[in-house]
């Protein structure tokens, strides 16, 4: 083993490989378009992004009440989560159409709203009917909590609403005479009494929900880091097979095998030598996929090594 | 110049008898070396190679002087690649041995004094002539300044000191030849091993060829040469070896080669004035002969040595000679009666 002779092939494989125009291509250019492949087509836009349902309206509500269908369906065009908006709506005209597109898997959800929706959500109980589909099982299921929720959500929302009007209208005198003293009012008013009491009523159990986001949290930029990690696994892997296999049979092929064999310099020192090579080459690649990666695709990369 | 200086100043300076004790011993060495011409450089010992079932070399042997260009002459497939590869230490023997002034080919002490050649030029495309060189002179542990002054003069030698910086990919068949020798000369090796040198060369280039092989003898080594051009062995070697399946079936100077196994040489002599008494004549000369109307041939074993004989006879006799014409032996022939075959 002899410096002198490790440097030769060093020398020789890295001037081969960059004399060759498409070289560049391979070594630069490739990965580039892999990396940028892996971040847009590879990984779909959606890919660790909340969820947004599609979701079609049928508005059959007439009602002149403050509140109905067409500002029901304004809520749902505003309602966010994390950001991002809960459901794309799409109106209908009929539940005919609404249902057959349901079936076509064009849409997640569908919520018909009846006629008198808004009279009844003012001064009765409201009724909706509310469709839920999806892909798969899993995204149904998936679709029904997120349907689910938010109108359990919404509807809590307007029972507390309507408590505070109840409590506007209610007559501020009107407190019965033997009630006056009960001790578990303590120092509330009779109509402060009842307003909690009504909010117990709407909502016995006020759960507080905290979302606590993991460190690897499958979210878009963690995706594309992995995907550029394992682009870089392939770069190796396809350099392995090109030091290791494709240039001893070229070497074999003109001859230059035969020659090698009859200086001095060993197998270890080719061995070597053309590792060497090869990883340097390798390295201005994983440069190109990793500053890619990083600057261009947005991925993030977390090192732990542990 | 160096040695009267010295030789004046010994009475005086006492410490110079050791320079000139120094150069006496060069001097005598030198002698030595140059006398003892016949150094063996290379023996291979009764060398078998089987692929397979298939016997390659069976019980190969021969020597390879200093000086002395020897010529491994065989058809293809005789097994002359297969004998230069387990020379050069690319391919080990199953039996038999091969030593380098003493040394084993395996051993990297024999393989700085081997330069092989082998038939494929195994050049890197993708270099420059300049950059092939310096990479197989790394290979031989060369590097530095020194290198750079070897590739220049070498470039010189096989002449392509206008092309050594342009991409092999774009040399000729030729210059790629060329290119293959000067890199094999590139450690100075002793010991030269080319396999097929001037195959596929214009004429031109394989006189080229030819001089630089006979500059290197001239300087001392030992080359063997395998080729299945006749005209190449015979021109070049100072023995041939001649292989044939895989078995050596003849050796020695072409000249013996063809005295010994060649046919006799036929001089043919047409006439102006045929001589007063043709068969007296003829017979006079003591060699076989046909006579065929105008037309004399007479069958010689040393034409050199008859051809100023007869025609001192002819003109003796009065006879005047229009045309004479000398068919030697070839190698060819020496081949085609040893084993029954051409060797192309």
């Amino acid at each position: 083993m002899k410096w002198c002779r490790i440097k030769a092939f060093i020398v020789s494989g890295i001037k081969t490989t960059f004399r060759e125009k498409s070289a560049v291509f391979w070594i630069f250019i490739w990965p580039i378009i892999l990396t940028l492949m892996v971040a847009y087509v590879f990984i779909p836009p959606s890919a660790g992004q909340p969820v947004t349902l599609d979701l079609g309206v049928v508005n059959l509500d007439h009602s002149e009440s403050p509140f109905n269908g067409t500002i029901f369906i304004d809520v749902l065009k505003e309602i966010e989560y994390n950001g991002t908006k809960l459901f794309n709506v799409k109106i209908y005209d009929n539940e005919t159409k609404l249902v057959d597109d349901l079936r076509k898997g064009r849409l997640d959800a569908g919520i018909v709203i009846p006629n008198g929706f808004g009279e009844n959500i003012t001064y009765a109980q409201a009724k909706l009917v509310v469709y839920v589909s999806g892909n798969s099982i899993y995204s149904i299921q998936i679709n029904r909590a997120i349907m689910s929720e938010f109108l359990h959500f919404f509807s809590i929302n307007v029972g507390l609403k309507k408590i505070e009007m109840t409590m506007k209208y209610m007559n501020m005198s009107y407190v019965p005479a033997n009630m006056t003293t009960q001790a578990s009012w303590g120092n509330k008013s009779f109509i402060e009494f009842l307003e909690e009491y009504f909010k117990g009523l709407v909502l016995p159990v006020n759960s507080t929900i905290i979302e606590e986001t993991p460190e690897a949290l499958s979210n878009r930029p963690s995706i594309v880091g992995w995907y550029v990690l394992g682009a870089l696994g392939m770069m190796m892997l396809y350099s392995g097979f090109l030091v290791g296999a494709a240039a001893v049979v070229e070497e074999k092929e003109r001859g230059s095998l035969e020659r090698i064999l009859s200086t001095p310099a060993s197998e270890i020192d080719m061995l070597i030598g053309k590792t060497v090579s090869g990883l340097i080459v390798l390295t201005l690649s994983s440069i190109a996929i990793i500053v890619t990666g990083v600057f261009a695709a947005g991925a993030r990369i977390t090192w732990n090594p542990f | 110049m160096f040695i009267p200086v010295s030789v004046i100043l010994i009475p005086t300076f006492n410490h110079y008898n050791r320079i000139f004790l120094y150069l006496i011993d060069s001097v005598w060495f030198s002698i030595v070396k140059v006398g003892s011409a016949l150094e063996e450089l290379l023996v291979v010992d009764s060398v078998w190679k089987r692929f397979g079932d298939k016997v390659v070399l069976k019980d190969v042997s021969l020597v390879v002087h200093s000086g002395e260009v020897v010529g491994l002459l065989g058809p293809n497939g005789a097994g002359k690649t297969t004998l230069l590869r387990i020379i050069s230490g690319v391919l080990k023997p199953d039996q038999g041995t091969v030593s380098i002034k003493g040394f084993n080919p395996i051993d990297s002490r024999a393989r700085k004094l081997i330069g092989f050649c082998p038939q494929e030029p195994g050049l890197i495309p993708d270099l420059t002539g300049f950059e092939n060189m310096l990479f197989y002179a790394r290979l031989q542990g060369l590097d530095g300044k020194s290198v750079v002054n070897r590739i220049k003069e070498l470039s010189g030698i096989v002449s392509l000191t206008d092309d050594i910086d342009r991409l092999v990919r774009k040399y000729s068949g030729g210059m790629k030849k060329k290119l293959g020798l000067a890199i094999t000369l590139i450690h100075d090796p002793e010991i030269l091993i080319l396999d097929e040198p001037t195959t596929g060369m214009d004429p031109g280039v394989r006189r080229e060829v030819w001089r630089i092989i006979e500059e290197e003898r001239k300087r001392g080594k030992g080359i063997l040469i395998a080729t299945h051009y006749m005209e190449e062995a015979d021109a070049l070697s100072d023995r041939v070896y001649i292989i044939d399946q895989g078995r050596i079936i003849a050796s020695g100077s072409p000249e013996e080669l063809k005295s010994k196994y060649g046919p006799t040489a036929v001089i043919t002599i047409e006439f102006y004035r045929q001589p007063r008494d043709l068969g007296d004549v003829l017979r006079k000369t003591g060699l076989k002969y046909i006579v065929d109307g105008d037309i004399v041939r007479i069958h010689s074993s040393d034409p050199d040595r008859d051809v100023p004989r007869i025609v001192a006879l002819i003109h003796g006799a009065g006879g005047t000679i229009r045309s004479l014409k000398v068919v030697k032996p070839t190698l060819e022939d020496v081949f085609l009666r040893l084993t029954g075959r051409r060797i192309e």
